[in-house]
């Protein structure tokens, strides 16, 4: 991902702004995903994720800006490269008086499918999604997560270049977000650019290429999973159990230079300091002088959610 | 065409959620049965016995056909467009390479596949019952053609006003349209534009044509009328399909609709006798007060060429204040659209009461005109560049009934009948535009100078604020408020 037209890239965005009356949802954004990337889109509520992703989609009038899917520009009037691009949002738009199967089987006559090939396409995504055995029942009657994965049927149904989700792993089940992440490690190898906003910054190292922080609009901060991660490899955070609690322990420990972050529960400690083997030791020994008794001594690299802590964004915008 | 109907994805949706094959089987079941028992057999036994009131059963098929194509097809497109629009369905669909005319055609078959196969049902079997009773049968079917292609235009604009009006305005179109229909006899003889659009539901309808009474030129010319408005409303809800961005109607559509009101409208005054029938009873208005009030609603409908075309350069501006690459075509000026609309106005009185018109008259219809259309605009610009939403409407509300209502209030409170009769009523009333234009019409005496001195001073009043809160080059554009 990055700014600029490149080679093989499927979605580009190029300056894009989105006003509503009284905010500037989006501000001058742009970016780029090629074949094969996935770029995770985080940030607080209200940052401007869904508008930008229904700008990518077509959906939302934008003030200015534009969106090139496979380097031809985007236009609203424009029916040619709608088969190209998939978009579920949060909460997926149904009919949900039709049962699971009725309602692919009009995606797909929407996509121009003819009824043979349809109906093999809508077996093979019900059957990828995981809900063959509910094709027969009304939408109404499925849960919220069977709900979610209806919309990502019909996301994928036309075999879109471009995918775009919208907080897809929302009401999903701890198994389903297992094969949810697997499903989109697939869609990466088969050579689709996706961009998948998301609050569960945990899993995403595992399924993005790329992350993109937004906050009021813009985006302040992108790169791979590992540029964003590496940002902040200076420091690190260490967990520290004790034999035995001691009172005033933290305003003891915010002594030693170098310590921010103290959290002390009891026995266990935990806290940040400077990155590597020679600090660690250094780290232990200053414990040891102040007298106390250490079990256990880790440290932990910094993850997304310290990266996007640390990047200074308001919970919500 | 058969392929944009009989393919059409969101028609074959549409057609699933209202019961699909299984309850139009049941419908046309129930009307077989009840066609059958009430209506085809009576009308044989009334044959047999009294051959006089041969083919009273066409007037059930003719008045199913109304209740079918006038009010359950216009009603159920309008809720299924509403329906999708609000729970977000739409945006699905935008994103099908679905163009726009398959998805309004998808509307207006879908939904209504079960009444438009009993309506087919109904011409089929009525067509059977006059050929039974001896009534020449390609009258009856031109009547049900009247009916459906009347219809079709309902159709097409409640499906634009599904899109164009939150919360189900197509539906509030078709309630709308219902007590003018019912009433077209009575307001035709003011607005003949409506008795041209509403010639076969006026007082000899549809039905006294399957009779054979009458002459079918009235609805020739309806239908024609039809089928442009219909093509208008039918592209501005194609527009409003694809973006909601985007108002439904262009200026230049806009002003298309001002020019065919106008041509209405003249040609229901010019040729009234084959409009107005002679039963309507009571008298017809005079042509001068036709003219007056028909030129008064198409002022009223020049706003939206002139707003549309306000607002698209507005937002171009600012586009370009944005990004100096901008490269799009400077949207038409709202002045080119008063002066177009002011023309086609003017227009109405030499076309339609060329016989009874003055110079100096279309002078002051001319200066009404550009005055109330420019107080309009500026109005809307002021309130797009201080960042407040009132409505354009209401103002129109404000200053075409404020002072009539005025002067009844001033009346009420005794103010005004301690001074000689219209002194002071007729000056305030002659503030609003449309009361202008009727005395400029019909009452050349009345006093006009105030009234159309405060009509040219408001235009003045708000061109004169619009430039004064005009947007600083060197700042932000006016719709450019804080981030959070």
């Amino acid at each position: 991902m990055g700014e600029g037209f490149q080679s093989n890239e499927l979605i580009a965005l190029d300056k894009i702004n989105v006003v509503f009356p009284r905010l500037f949802a989006v501000r001058n954004v742009s970016l780029t995903v090629r074949a094969g990337e996935l770029l995770g889109l985080v940030g607080p509520n209200g940052a401007g994720k869904t508008t930008l992703l229904r700008a990518a989609a077509g959906i939302q009038p934008m003030l200015s800006g534009s969106v090139r899917i496979m380097r031809r520009r985007l236009l609203g009037n424009e029916t040619e490269l709608l088969p190209h691009i998939g978009f579920t949002p949060d909460i997926p738009p149904a009919y949900n008086a039709m049962q699971v199967r009725d309602f692919l089987r009009f995606i797909a006559m929407g996509h121009g499918m003819s009824h043979s090939e349809g109906a093999e396409r809508i077996g093979f995504w019900l059957d990828k999604v995981w809900l063959t055995d509910k094709a027969g029942h009304k939408i109404a009657s499925l849960s919220r997560g069977m709900r979610q994965r209806v919309g990502l049927a019909r996301t994928l149904l036309p075999n879109p270049a471009v995918v775009l989700l919208d907080e897809p792993s929302g009401g999903i089940d701890p198994a389903g977000r297992v094969q949810f992440r697997e499903l989109l490690c697939d869609l990466r190898r088969q050579g689709k650019a996706l961009i998948v906003s998301s609050h569960i910054l945990s899993d995403m190292p595992q399924y993005c290429s790329h992350i993109a922080m937004m906050t009021k609009g813009q985006i302040v901060k992108s790169g791979t999973v590992e540029q964003i991660m590496e940002s902040d490899a200076l420091r690190c955070r260490y967990k520290i159990v004790l034999a035995a609690a001691r009172l005033g322990l933290a305003d003891d420990l915010s002594a030693i230079d170098g310590i921010t972050a103290i959290e002390a529960n009891h026995a266990t400690i935990t806290l940040e300091y400077f990155n590597g083997t020679d600090h660690a030791s250094v780290l232990l020994e200053s414990l040891m002088k102040r007298g106390l008794r250490v079990a256990s001594f880790t440290s932990e690299q910094m993850d997304l959610e310290a990266a996007y802590l640390r990047a200074g964004i308001n919970q919500v915008d | 065409m058969s392929q944009l109907i009989l393919d059409n994805a969101i028609g074959w949706a549409h057609f699933q959620l209202r019961g699909g094959r299984k309850l139009l089987i049941w419908f046309l079941t129930i009307f077989a049965i009840i066609t059958m028992s009430l209506v085809l057999a009576p009308a044989a036994l009334v044959n047999a016995f009294a051959p006089g009131l041969q083919g009273f059963g066409l007037n059930f098929f003719l008045g199913f056909e109304i209740f079918l194509c006038l009010l359950v097809g216009p009603i159920l497109t309008a809720h299924a467009i509403s329906t999708d629009v609000k729970e977000r369905m739409v945006e699905s669909h935008r994103l099908m390479p679905v163009s726009g005319s398959e998805a309004i055609l998808g509307y207006a078959f879908g939904p209504n596949a079960i009444p438009l196969t009993l309506f087919a049902a109904s011409v089929l079997v009525g067509s059977i019952d006059a050929a039974l009773s001896g009534v020449i049968v390609p009258r009856f079917v031109i009547a049900s053609f009247i009916i459906v292609c009347f219809g079709a235009l309902l159709t097409v604009i409640a499906a634009y006003g599904a899109f164009a009006v939150k919360r189900s305005g197509g539906i509030w179109i078709v309630v709308a349209a219902a007590p003018i229909l019912g009433n077209a006899t009575s307001i035709g003889p003011f607005l003949p534009a409506v008795a041209v659009f509403c010639t076969p539901f006026m007082r000899k309808t549809v039905f006294s044509m399957q009779a054979g009474a009458d002459e079918p030129v009235a609805y020739l010319v309806s239908e024609l009328f039809g089928v442009l408005a219909g093509t208008l409303f039918f592209i501005g809800a194609r527009r409003r399909y694809r973006s909601t961005d985007e108002p439904g109607f262009t200026p230049w559509m806009g002003t298309a609709m001002v020019g065919i009101w106008i041509a209405a409208s003249a040609i229901g005054i010019r040729w009234s006798n084959l409009f107005f029938w002679q039963s309507v009873g009571g008298e017809q208005a005079s042509r001068n007060a036709q003219w007056a009030v028909s030129a008064s609603v198409a002022l009223f409908f020049s706003a939206t060429p002139v707003l549309v075309s306000g607002r698209l350069r507005q937002m171009h501006d600012i586009r370009r204040r944005l990004n100096p690459d901008f490269a799009e075509k400077r949207p038409v000026s709202p002045f080119i659209m008063v002066m177009c609309c002011t023309v086609l106005i003017l227009l109405l009185g030499p076309l339609a009461v060329s016989d009874q018109i003055t110079l100096q008259q279309l002078l002051l219809i001319a200066t009404v005109v550009v005055a109330s259309l420019f107080s309009v605009r500026y109005w809307e610009r002021v309130t797009f560049q201080t960042r407040r939403r009132y409505s354009s409407a209401l103002y129109r509300y404000v200053a075409w009934g404020g002072p009539p209502l005025l002067a009844l209030l001033l009346e009420w409170l005794h103010v005004l009948p301690s001074m000689p009769e219209g002194l002071l009523a007729d000056p305030i009333c002659a503030c609003s535009p449309p009361i202008a234009l009727y005395d400029i019409a019909c009452a050349p005496g009345n006093p006009l100078f105030l009234g159309i001195a405060v009509q040219i001073g408001l235009a003045l009043l708000w061109g004169a604020i619009a430039y004064a809160t005009r947007p600083n080059r060197q700042k932000k554009p006016a719709t450019q408020p804080d981030a959070g």
